[in-house]
């Protein structure tokens, strides 16, 4: 570094080399001119080539340029018979003298020409050295930060330029009074680079480099260099080589980042879902021992009386009602962390409502429901599993606030783009306005002595707005008694067999 | 297959249940196996050939399913899964691995008394079968193809008549959507659920009395179908 900086002064100083050939020739004409009688003439021709050549090959073209004329000069004036003089006796020197001269010019151009090359190389070196470190850099940055102080640190020093680098896709973050904002914006808008060779007014040229992946725009690059073009040794395309370096590394570090992210989500999730079934098993295994043992005291013939019977019936169906509470409130705990998870099939209404009046009634075996469904309904597109806890809880709901024989309505119709389901009971009604209720606790009647804690609804109405419906509720208002009715809405499937 | 002593053996972790389920099965004149994990269950099932298992399916120590697919490498005796409601899909697996029926907790010893009888039932007479079958006012010939409701021949399409054929081989036991798709439509079709719940309605509608609350041909929601007679 502090050689080629002594060299290149050198080299930049035309007085200074000149004086050196002058005096290099004066040097070697006192010399030559001790020795004239044991050595030729011709040989002293040798010796003010060879001073010519190695001129080039340390001063440069210039310099030998200069040094293979004031040679000619020295040689005529001191051997050159008449010595001492301009004139030349023999014109046979003339030739001595041109070959001299093209001979000096000839070399002085080659060597210097190596010599440039040469420093051509070691400049380029340099520059691939550079862009090495960055991708070694690079390559162990965890964060933004860390990659621009990588950047800075391996491309400012060897490259001689001034560097900044801004690492956000958010225009709006970047204010910076340092450059022309226009031609950053155009620059990270268009996805192309900006190059300004020399600037008119000091002389600055200055690039802005885009740091882009396959279709985003991640950041910008922007190097100056205030005394010579970019353009030099290819520094603008190893400036894009290390944009592009920075722009693979920056994905990579994104996308390692979103995968640690999901990683810890599945994690998450994973915990929550075995807490949540290993709930429901610990809850329902001492419910099963118990309703199992209450229901085959029952069928035991001796011992037992009719009352104690009676009993045993009411331990079995309110076991069942506490382990359907703990369905609501694990699909509740469900829902609320993980969002509703629709498993929808094409299917018709009716399957689901038997279904579900079929497990409504061994919890509720005196009920009795009555459904009608028009005969236009069509299939529909919904989670059987959640739709069926929807029926069963405004079932259990009907069934809790009504008489205990009370009858039960379920009817089905299609209205415009949607299916209505009712579920008509016949009890004492809502005493609170009605679209309360699907608040998480509410409660119809607030001092009641019903089981139940008010989670039913607000799941139904968590569940039939995940599959684009509505529910509301109302007072019958003909009779007592109270309707709550939900929507599916109907959407046409070309799949369906037209039957 | 045929000795006189029916064995059913119970693998479940909850002492108990477990105890309720061999008080029901002592209750049914057969002999009780226990074991608590899916290795005791293992090695019992390998020792003493159970007629009958009954397998929580959260159990502590493994996977059910792969204890199904295991047991079903060796031996065709019936299989009765266990699971609380979350496993929805866990139980429809077990069944698709080669369980034969389920029960979901908390389950009745009535419920439980009666699912062992079908399956026990079937052993029994798994090559004795007869060609006619009746459940409620229906009457059904196989070996006629004739099917009959208050002695009124009802006409059923192929497809239609294919799920009945399935549903009473079945019959007491759940079949789920995957089966019945495999054996009407065959092996590509297992996903389209929606073809079969439509002809399952219209079975209903001329074999039950009452289509939207059936009392035989009964949905298993998010499982599949079961014939109850």
């Amino acid at each position: 570094m502090n050689k080629k900086t002594i060299n290149s002064s050198l080299a930049d100083r035309p007085l200074f080399s000149g004086l050196i050939c002058i005096g290099i020739a004066s040097i070697l004409s006192l010399a030559c001119a001790a020795l004239l009688g044991i050595v030729d003439i011709a040989n002293i021709v040798m010796i003010f080539l060879l001073s010519t050549f190695l001129i080039a090959t340390s001063l440069g073209r210039n310099a030998a340029i200069f040094s293979a004329f004031i040679n000619v000069v020295f040689f005529d004036f001191f051997f050159v018979p008449p010595r001492f003089s301009f004139s030349v006796d023999d014109s046979q020197y003339l030739i001595t003298f041109l070959v001299m001269m093209i001979v000096g010019l000839v070399t002085g151009h080659l060597a210097a020409k190596l010599k440039e090359q040469i420093k051509d190389v070691s400049a380029r070196e340099r520059l691939a050295k550079a862009l090495q470190s960055l991708s070694r850099g690079l390559f162990s940055a965890q964060s933004d930060e860390q990659i621009v102080q990588v950047s800075k640190s391996a491309l400012e020093v060897p490259l001689g330029i001034e560097i900044d680098l801004f690492i956000t896709e958010n225009l709006d973050q970047l204010k910076i009074d340092k450059f022309d904002m226009q031609s950053v914006a155009w620059s990270m808008q268009s996805g192309t680079r900006i190059f300004n060779e020399v600037d008119e007014v000091d002389g600055k040229s200055i690039i802005y480099l885009p740091i882009r992946s396959e279709l985003k725009t991640l950041g910008i690059l922007v190097a100056s260099d205030s005394t010579k073009s970019l353009r030099h040794y290819g520094r603008d395309d190893l400036l894009q080589t290390a944009a592009n370096l920075i722009a693979l590394e920056v994905v990579q570090l994104r996308s390692a980042q979103a995968r640690e992210l999901s990683k810890v989500e599945a994690a998450t999730e994973r915990l929550k879902s075995a807490i949540l079934s290993s709930l429901s098993h610990d809850l329902r295994t001492p419910l099963t021992t118990m309703i199992g043992l209450a229901e085959s005291l029952q069928e035991r013939n001796q011992g037992i009386n009719s009352q104690s019977k009676a009993d045993l019936e009411t331990i079995r169906s309110q076991g069942l009602r506490l382990s359907s509470m703990i369905g609501n409130l694990l699909e509740m705990a469900r829902l609320q962390t993980q969002g509703p998870t629709l498993k929808k099939e094409w299917q018709p209404i009716e399957d689901v409502i038997g279904s579900s009046i079929k497990h409504f009634s061994t919890s509720f075996p005196k009920s009795i429901v009555k459904t009608s469904i028009t005969s236009d309904v069509p299939p529909l597109y919904f989670d059987e599993v959640l739709i069926e806890r929807v029926l069963c809880n405004l079932l259990e709901n009907a069934a809790k606030y009504s008489l205990e024989s009370a009858t039960i309505e379920v009817l089905v119709r299609k209205n415009e783009q949607f299916v209505e389901v009712s579920v008509i009971d016949a009890g004492t009604g809502f005493a609170q306005e009605p679209s309360q209720l699907f608040e998480m606790f509410a409660r119809g009647i607030s001092d009641t002595n019903k089981s139940g804690m008010g989670l039913g609804l607000a799941i139904c109405k968590e569940i039939i707005e995940a599959h684009g419906g509505s529910i509301s509720a109302k007072n019958n208002e003909s009779k007592a008694g109270s309707v709550i009715t939900f929507t599916l809405p109907i959407t046409e499937n070309s799949e369906l067999p037209k039957l | 297959m045929t000795n006189t002593v029916t064995k059913v053996l119970v693998i479940e972790d909850d002492a108990d249940i477990r105890g309720l389920i061999i008080k029901v099965i002592k209750g049914m004149d057969l002999i009780a196996l226990e074991a608590q994990t899916i290795n005791d269950g293992t090695q019992i099932a390998a020792k003493e050939k159970p007629d009958l298992i009954i397998l929580d399916l959260g159990l502590p120590d493994g996977d059910g399913i792969a204890f199904i697919n295991n047991y079903r490498s060796w031996s065709t005796n019936p299989v009765l899964v266990l699971s609380a409601r979350v496993q929805e899909h866990e139980k429809v697996k077990a069944l698709d691995a080669g369980a034969e029926d389920y029960l979901t907790k908390p389950f009745g010893t009535a419920e439980l008394m009666a699912r062992m009888r079908v399956l026990l039932r079937r052993l029994s007479q798994s090559d004795t079968n007869t060609p006619t079958f009746s459940f409620g006012d229906v009457k059904i010939d196989l070996s006629l193809r004739k099917v009959t409701k208050v002695d009124e021949e009802i006409h059923l399409s192929p497809i239609e008549y294919q799920l009945l054929n399935i549903l009473l081989t079945n019959s007491g036991k759940v079949v789920t959507h995957r089966q019945l798709l495999k054996e009407v439509w065959g092996g590509q079709h297992t996903e389209d659920n929606h073809y079969l719940r439509i002809y399952m309605g219209h079975l209903r509608q001329k074999l039950e009395d009452d289509p939207t609350q059936p009392k035989f041909l009964l949905t298993e929601i998010g499982v599949g179908y079961r014939l109850d007679i």
